[in-house]
């Protein structure tokens, strides 16, 4: 959860910082002349209509690929075409992933009604995650050096400071 | 005064309360991955809608407004995409090739073993997109006929497990490559990896919510084909 939050404080170094926070400013002590926050407003509905785009695409295809996911790849198509959304949609974004963790609360409680599965499955699923976790961490690691030997040269230390904007 | 057992705004109030009171020895704890505040806070929550006989479609009904946030969070994780973009073409090859064998082998692995414990189909369905964030875990697993709250479950537990491992199991491997470490983190363990990562490392913090994120994105599509194909 921090996770994101510290990819935005470490990619907003510098001059979009500053933009950052002006952007704070706006969002949170200034309104426009009719006496509303619009920057976030129109933030809010950039995220919920590429996410209601998703979905449409998501029915219309008949993928399982989420909607949400879907309203994601959009989102990356957005913020390459327009500029403009940058800076507030790392705010809120930003704010969004950091409480990611109380959103799947209601989910995880559904729980309650899943003792029949939990009680016939409960050991094949912790040796299933366990292991499969383990796996996959260390999979991932070995090929991930592996190309990087085999298809460098990289640089060898990863310095360069990416930008939000 | 018991009409209020079925409103929003009780069971809001109790869940961010619940929460926040976990969140809270969580972070005196330095985050430890045990004391994950969903971790605890969902048994409390678990045994107060047992305690006022509150059936889980109501709370569910009520808890609405936090559950909705999930969906445009997960479209949010375009940003740090975005953010790390020139990292993304600077190693094109190692992430495409890493994230294509970390991905296949998490479904393979995890439905595999699970299989061999005779599971039934709407379990195998919550368990294959373990590596996924949890929101996104959680609509894979409905969409295959699984049960998202299983998936939730099974999804923060990998990523205890996860951060518990990283550091004991990269070192035996001895990869050193921070970018390496990170990324495989954040594939294998999504946010709660991540989280860890960067505790270590912010070169292998940042590679880890990029893992998280492009997983999410290849799971999802892999688990998309696969459900074309069964």
């Amino acid at each position: 959860m921090e996770a994101i939050i510290g990819t935005v404080s470490r990619a907003a170094r510098g001059a979009t910082k500053k933009a950052i926070a002006t952007q704070r400013n706006a969002l949170f002590y200034s309104a426009n002349r009719e006496g509303l926050p619009l920057p976030m407003l129109r933030t809010i509905f950039l995220l919920i209509a590429c996410q209601l785009l998703g979905e449409i695409v998501h029915r219309l295809t008949g993928l399982a690929l989420p909607g949400s996911v879907i309203g994601m790849i959009l989102l990356i198509a957005w913020l390459a075409l327009v500029p403009r959304e940058r800076p507030t949609l790392t705010v809120v974004t930003g704010w969004l992933t950091a409480h990611l963790a109380v959103m799947f609360v209601p989910a995880a409680v559904g729980l309650i009604d899943e003792g029949a599965a939990l009680k016939a499955d409960g050991v094949g699923l912790v040796v299933a995650t366990v292991v499969s976790t383990v796996l996959t961490m260390a999979v991932t690691a070995l090929v991930f050096r592996w190309a990087l030997n085999r298809f460098g040269p990289y640089d060898p230390v990863d310095t360069e400071a990416d930008t939000a904007a | 005064m018991t009409d209020l057992l079925t409103t929003s705004l009780f069971w809001l109030a109790v869940t961010l309360g619940v929460f926040e009171a976990t969140d809270t020895v969580s972070k005196r704890s330095g985050r430890h991955p045990l004391l994950h505040p969903v971790l605890w806070s969902t048994p409390v929550l678990i045994a107060l809608l047992l305690w006022t006989g509150t059936p889980y479609e109501t709370y569910q009904q009520a808890t609405f407004p936090i559950s909705f946030l999930l969906g445009p969070a997960v479209v949010g994780f375009a940003v740090p995409i975005w953010a790390q973009r020139a990292r993304i073409r600077r190693l094109a090859v190692p992430i495409v090739l890493a994230l294509g064998a970390g991905a296949i082998t998490s479904i393979v692995s995890a439905v595999g073993i699970l299989a061999l414990f005779g599971a039934p189909r709407e379990v195998l369905a919550s368990i294959a997109p373990r590596a996924t964030t949890t929101p996104v875990a959680m609509a894979i697993a409905g969409q295959l006929g699984g049960v998202p709250a299983l998936a939730a479950v099974i999804v923060l537990f990998a990523g205890v497990i996860g951060a518990m491992f990283a550091t004991p199991l990269l070192n035996l491997l001895k990869v050193r490559d921070y970018r390496a470490r990170g990324f495989a983190v954040g594939v294998a363990a999504h946010g709660i990896g991540a989280a860890r990562a960067f505790q270590v490392d912010s070169t292998a913090g940042a590679l880890a919510s990029l893992g998280m994120a492009l997983n999410a994105a290849t799971t999802a599509a892999l688990l998309s084909i696969l459900a074309l194909l069964v």
